[in-house]
């Protein structure tokens, strides 16, 4: 085959009709891609993945701000070094002078181990004792 | 972007090129068959690639994107023997007219094999008729360049079609 003759099928080629039945199937075709897109769409979720890194990301701040702020805090004063300036002499040892001192000062724990096998020879109270007593 | 935008996006693509993609396409394969693959996988390459439409190289990209659509519809539809699986177009060589369109369906399998930058240079010449300044601006090359693609591509079809024995006439 010749290049002219290859030309000329080119170009007859390029002047083909376009049937009535080829718009129709493009349409078809057009419909469906819309409409399987359309149904497709994906559903919006309260927790993406930019939502749940940066929430991590927050917890582990606030973690480490917590230590670091735990870390550098200084004790409680004690009551021997705390300076009290008196307000007014006629009231040195009055109710609250003694209340905001007995508040600064660390309060007792709970004894909370108590040994049971120390009870175990104690003296129970029977009933009937305390019946007739 | 957002999927109801690109949605939204898809569906003013797709009417402003739909004309195109089917002239295009069906002047390219002139069977319902194939046309109706390719124009399947054009919408979808045009769904895939909507950010590289909305460019200033849209005008090219179209171009790609059929002629893509047009040889992978035209592979699904070849057999292992490299031929077209549709025996009634090759049924009577001795008629004058089915000669012809058994060479056009012949010249358009080949198209469909040339590779991207011949064949996009031979469409935008022979199928959609335009200048060649107007395909070295789609191709973004200088106009000799873009007469050397057509030349190749006219060269390539000449000698995978030498052994088909096509008459002259």
């Amino acid at each position: 085959m010749n290049e002219e003759k290859l030309k000329q099928i080119l170009n007859e080629i390029g002047r083909t009709d376009i049937p009535p039945s080829a718009a129709l199937i493009a349409e078809r075709a057009s419909r469906n891609i819309s409409a399987v897109l359309k149904i497709e769409q994906p559903k919006h979720r309260f927790i993406t993945a930019a939502r749940f890194v940066a929430a991590a990301a927050l917890v582990v701040l606030a973690f480490y701000t917590g230590l670091s702020v735990g870390r550098h805090a200084k004790p409680l004063p004690l009551t021997e070094n705390i300076v009290a300036y008196k307000t007014s002499n006629a009231n040195a040892d009055s109710f609250w002078q003694q209340k905001a001192i007995a508040a600064m000062q660390s309060r007792p724990t709970v004894q909370t181990d108590i040994s049971y096998t120390e009870k175990l020879n104690a003296y129970k109270q029977y009933l009937k004792e305390k019946r007739y007593e | 972007m957002r999927y109801s935008k690109r949605l939204e996006l898809f569906e003013k693509l797709k009417n402003e090129y739909i004309g195109y993609l089917t002239s295009t396409l069906w002047k390219l394969t002139c069977d319902t068959d194939i046309f109706d693959e390719a124009i399947q996988y054009a919408f979808l390459a045009v769904w895939m690639n909507l950010e590289k439409l909305i460019g200033p190289q849209a005008g090219a990209y179209i171009y790609r994107i059929a002629l893509s659509a047009n040889s992978r519809a035209w592979r699904n539809r070849i057999g292992k023997d490299s031929q077209v699986l549709k025996p009634n177009v090759l049924k009577n060589p001795a008629a004058g007219e089915t000669v012809d369109e058994e060479t056009l369906n012949l010249v358009r399998k080949e198209i469909a094999r040339l590779p991207e930058q011949q064949a996009l240079a031979i469409v935008m010449r022979y199928i959609d008729q335009s200048d060649y300044s107007v395909i070295a601006g789609k191709l973004d090359c200088s106009e000799d360049t873009a007469r050397s693609h057509v030349s190749k591509a006219i060269n390539t079809l000449r000698n995978n079609m030498a052994h088909l024995n096509i008459s002259e006439s």
